[in-house]
């Protein structure tokens, strides 16, 4: 009997231990293998605004990367993601909404170009996929043939300061900007986008320079309700391109500060 | 003694249930566990069904099981962790394994509990005599006509599980003077006002009829024939938001109100009769018997379940209907969660939402947007089995054998019922109709064809299998000393014939695929010393190879020929160590057990979040190991009461990477431009196999005395886990998550449920006066109430790509009943 007992003291023993040292796997994370083989200037450069040319090819194997500056989360940036480099910035058109919880502000994003074209939509330079000769956003289906990051969230990049719309050149477009002292028009009385409007609004920004700028917002943004800001402010945005002028986009209510504040 | 095994004879032919298998030759047999309803809606291991066959074959001799059988089956306890595809269940020697399936199903018989009580089960790795004997064990029902006593009886049932009634009448005329014995059975079951779950119904009749003629002593021939038609409104497992939202967890989203009654959408019908020729040869020494059987089954298992196109999903708990899909707009989800309070017609189905949008369309010239369909799948199944028992020295027996069968098993879809519409179009609406036009049709012959209520839809094709099996067991038994050693070979033929030409893959849809040919083998030995008369150590061990089942050798059986690549047979190697102890003061069991699984594959198709469409996904070489111990005690107290214990601790895991193979299921040819074959690695080593408790325990006392016995038992349960979703375990799925990261933990944590109490008890009592004998038996399980004893959770295979959130689609889950009852009286002469 007592060598029964041991017997089956050290079985289950033996199986406790057993059982106690196994380590649950973990899978390995992704490796971001990409690397950029142009810069977002050179991608610009392959495609000069034309209406009679709506798009070049670009060239099978061109990698870009860049850091996203715009987020759809308030929905005013709709349907689309932009990122920059140090030499420029380009707008990316999605089918997609919800961009924001995949592809972050100031995460890193590389963009493989196969079968992509640059071109423009009232004027402003993109780069889109290419359907029955006309450019359509990448699905979400396929976003992870074109789109590749990390999902690691780094700081935004610093905007660009405007304080001059004559100082606004193509160089500006796709890019985060603050607008720096702007005043705008019956601020605290209109609302950025009322309910009565179907699409979008435009207001005037009046900087210090007394030169305008267009922000334009959607009324479907979240705080398209809300009302416009009284005195003097910093707008930080996205800079769009458009055939009347450079329009401004916020990203969220937070992009406004108040200097003297 | 006479008399007291004429009483306990007398009771456990009364009521029983068809999972309780009792060695009949045990006067000790008798249990009141007996009394307890059939296992009617579980006999099912789909976990999205919440199905379970019983875990654990019984036997009297047995310390263990015999206390832990019904206990456990609260939890869905697997003996050792092993699914009942791996036990081995025959009918007069014949036997009952669906080659579909790889198993049984207790279905065809339920109900006929008077009649499927005559069981020998030869448990774990013991040898058997009909048959080689699968890891799970073994269990024989004798049902000839000659092995029921002369009686006649009645029976009733009343409960609150799958139904609420059971009647019962069984006649059995003993062995008459001119060798014919007859023996008859019927039941009906019904009645869901008492049950736990809404909208689920139940309505079974049960019936067998056997003969057998003993021409003399040395030859028998035996008819027996039993079916149990079946019509279940079936039930589904949800996220714990519905079950908080409801306020219960036997909420089910099967059904909604349609003119005044509920109405299930998934409803099951099953008729799946046997019937069986057997014949017994003695020699005339007695040495050798020949046990000769035939049998053939036929039938069908029919499923409705909801299609549609183009529209809303009808089901009330799809996730887009749910307050936390609104997390981001609070004003919707404010409407959500009070129309999940207040508004039965959006917590159920609202049939007539789905009419009114089959109208609609039909106005407009349309097909209907909603339909019910109906998952036919019909069977025929011819099977012959000889097998010999021969005594070739006082101490040495020849147990052999030779089993073929043939089995036909054609699946296919009906349009049930068009819900208000005119026609159908039986398309596929994940179809990539810019690539090619007729990717969208599931028969391309018929393309645009208006199908109505009757017409076949959506796929159609047979499995063809034959499977032979050779075996032969040597048993030696001496004083102190008992082995056997058996050996087991099978050929199995497999092919699949397609009769519907689906567009995705119409050049491998349709005629027969080429046949499959697996050649298995099987070896066991096992060897019991007596170190004296109440002390054995018992050692055993088998290994064997198994053919993948049916549904896991093609790429996608619904509509394609194709064979998935590198098809290996599954290795099985088991062991197990036991020590017996069988005194007056105590009789105990301590065992423990190894199985090694090698080799197995498992097939799914599961909408893919990552490729954005249905894929076929394959998972091969899955190697899994069950560890664990059994113990089983007995102790008796004085001369009415007896302590009884039975416990299970086990570790059951995978124990490598295995490799999924991914293509696109319907509408695409390729499942992202320019690849038609994704290969991902599964990094789930030393997760937990899901599908049962690893920890069950029960403490008891039992009182008897006279014909009265009153038993209490307390019951635990944990480790219970659950099933993975392969695809979460994959570098796809974490991106690039930081190890360790709450985000990572909460995609790879595989959640363990908190374990569980339960309580039961139960009284039985039988009075014979004169001839005529009166039994009654009441069962409460669960007496605490405890309705969080989880039966069945899984991950699902939806997965948040975008975010790597695996949050977003959470766990499913079924829970064990609350409290029920059976209570049973019985009356025979």
């Amino acid at each position: 009997m007592k060598i029964n007992s041991i017997y089956l003291t050290l079985i289950i023993a033996a199986i406790f231990v057993s059982a106690c040292q196994r380590e649950e796997d973990i899978p390995p994370a992704l490796i971001l293998d990409k690397e950029a083989n142009m810069t977002i200037a050179e991608l610009l450069s392959l495609y000069e605004i034309n209406n009679s040319v709506i798009y070049s090819q670009i060239p099978e194997g061109t990698v870009i990367c860049g850091t996203v500056t715009s987020s759809d989360k308030e929905q005013n940036c709709y349907k689309y993601l932009t990122i920059q480099d140090e030499t420029g910035g380009i707008m990316i058109v999605m089918k997609n909404t919800e961009l924001y919880e995949r592809y972050p502000v100031g995460a890193k994003v590389f963009v493989e170009c196969r079968d992509m074209v640059i071109g423009h939509k009232y004027k402003n330079k993109q780069i889109a996929l290419l359907d029955d000769d006309a450019m359509v956003g990448i699905p979400k289906s396929e976003e992870s043939l074109y789109l590749f990051t990390d999902g690691k969230v780094g700081p935004e990049p610093a905007p660009r300061i405007i304080t001059s719309r004559n100082q606004i050149d193509s160089t500006y477009f796709n890019c985060l900007v603050r607008v720096e002292g702007v005043r705008m028009q019956n601020g605290g009385v209109d609302t950025y986008c009322p309910d009565t409007v179907n699409t979008y609004c435009s207001r005037n920004m009046m900087l210090e320079d007394s030169t305008t700028i267009t922000l334009r917002t959607y009324a479907r943004a979240t705080f398209a309700n809300e009302l416009l800001p009284i005195g003097r402010c910093n707008m930080t945005g996205i800079l769009i391109n458009s055939s009347s002028g450079p329009l401004l986009y916020l990203r969220s209510l937070e992009d406004i500060s108040y200097p003297n504040q | 003694m006479k008399k007291l095994l004429y009483y306990l004879l007398l009771i456990f032919c009364t009521i029983s249930t068809a999972y309780t298998q009792i060695d009949t030759n045990q006067s000790s047999a008798f249990d009141v566990d007996d009394f307890l309803f059939d296992t009617e809606g579980l006999d099912d291991e789909d976990a999205d069904l919440g199905g379970y066959n019983p875990g654990v074959m019984k036997s009297a001799e047995d310390v263990f099981s015999n206390n832990a059988a019904i206990s456990f089956n609260i939890a869905y306890f697997k003996n050792r962790g092993i699914e009942s595809r791996y036990q081995t269940i025959a009918i007069n020697g014949l036997e009952m394994e669906n080659l579909v399936l790889g198993r049984a199903s207790h279905t065809q018989w339920s109900g006929l509990t008077r009649i499927f009580n005559g069981t020998k089960c030869y448990l774990n790795l013991s040898a058997s005599p009909f048959a080689f004997g699968d890891i799970g064990g073994s269990a024989e029902y004798n049902i000839r006509a000659s092995s029921y006593r002369k009686q006649l009886s009645a029976n009733y049932t009343i409960g609150n599980g799958s139904y609420n009634h059971r009647i019962m009448l069984t006649y059995a005329s003993g062995e008459l003077k001119n060798g014919w014995s007859v023996a008859a059975s019927a039941s009906a079951r019904f009645g869901t006002q008492l049950n736990y779950v809404k909208g689920t119904s139940f309505l079974g009749f049960s019936y067998f009829l056997g003969f057998e003629k003993k021409f003399n002593n040395r030859h028998s021939l035996s008819f027996a024939t039993f079916g149990a038609p079946i019509l279940q409104g079936l039930q589904a497992n949800c996220v714990p938001e519905v079950y908080e939202m409801t306020g219960t967890h036997y909420y089910n989203p099967n059904w909604g109100w349609y003119e005044g009654k509920r109405r299930n959408a998934r409803v099951r019908d099953t008729y799946e009769p046997v019937f069986l020729l057997s014949h017994i040869f003695n020699s005339a020494d007695k040495k050798v018997q020949v046990t000769t059987s035939l049998g053939s089954s036929f039938g069908h298992k029919n499923t409705t379940a909801f299609n549609f196109v183009k529209t809303d999903d009808p089901r009330p708990d799809y996730y887009r209907y749910l307050p936390s899909y609104f997390d981001d707009d609070p004003e919707q989800q404010e409407w959500v969660i009070q129309q999940w309070a207040e508004n039965e017609d959006y917590r159920q189905i609202n049939w007539e939402n789905l009419y009114e949008a089959n109208r609609q369309s039909t106005a407009l010239g349309g097909s209907s947007q909603y339909i019910i369909e109906n998952r036919i799948s019909q069977h025929v199944q011819v099977s012959g089995a000889t097998s010999l028992t021969a005594k070739l020295t006082d101490h040495i027996n020849l147990y052999a054998g030779l089993d073929v069968r043939g089995y036909r098993q054609r699946n296919f879809k009906r349009v049930s019922d068009l819900l208000g519409g005119e026609y159908w179009l039986s398309k596929d609406k994940y179809a990539d109709t810019l690539a090619d036009p007729m990717l969208q049709y599931y028969d391309i012959d018929y393309a645009e064809a208006h199908l109505v209520e009757g017409d076949k839809c959506g796929y159609d094709y047979a499995f063809n299998i034959f499977r032979e099996n050779l075996w032969m067991t040597l048993l030696g038994e001496y004083k102190y000393l008992r082995f056997h050693i058996g050996l087991n070979g099978t050929m199995t033929e497999l092919w699949r014939t397609g009769f519907m030409r689906y567009g995705a893959y119409r050049d491998e849809a349709v005629g027969n695929s080429e046949m499959f040919l697996s050649p298995n083998y099987g070896a066991k030995a096992g060897i019991a010393y007596k170190i004296d008369k109440h002390n054995t150590f018992e050692i055993n061990g088998q290994w064997q190879t198994v053919a993948p089942v049916a549904a896991n050798v093609f790429v996608n059986a619904l509509y394609s020929n194709r064979f998935i690549n590198n098809l290996k047979s599954e290795k099985d190697l088991t062991a197990d160590f036991s020590y017996v102890m069988n005194y007056k003061f105590m009789r105990m069991r301590a065992s423990f057990y190894i199985i090694n699984f090698q080799d197995v594959t498992e097939h799914y198709n599961f909408y893919h979040d990552l490729y954005g469409g249905f894929v076929n996904y394959t998972l091969t070489g899955v190697n899994k190991q069950n560890i664990g111990v059994e113990l089983g005690m007995e102790i008796p107290i004085g001369k009415m009461f007896t302590l009884i214990m039975a416990g299970n601790w086990g570790d059951f895991v995978y124990t490598n990477r295995p490799t999924a193979s991914i293509t696109a299921n319907n509408g695409y040819s390729e499942l992202t431009p320019g690849c038609k074959e994704v290969i991902h690695t599964i990094y789930w080593q030393n997760y937990h196999v899901a599908g049962a408790p690893q920890i069950a325990a029960t403490l008891g006392l039992k009182f008897k005395h006279k014909d009265w016995e009153v038993k209490v038992n307390a019951n635990y349960f944990d480790k219970i886990y659950a099933a993975l979703n392969s695809e979460r375990y994959t570098p796809e799925a974490r991106g690039y998550l930081d190890e360790g990261s709450d985000q990572l933990n909460a995609i790879i944590g595989q959640e363990r449920l908190k374990g569980q109490f339960t309580l039961d008890a139960s009284i039985s009592k039988s009075w014979k006066i004169k001839k005529h004998t009166l039994g009654f038996s009441l069962k409460v399980i669960n007496i605490t109430n405890n309705k969080n004893l989880v039966t069945s959770v899984n991950e699902q295979h939806r997965f948040n790509y975008m975010n790597h959130d695996g949050t977003s689609f959470p766990n499913k889950y079924y829970y064990a009943l609350g409290t029920t009852f059976n209570f049973g009286l019985n009356y025979s002469f």
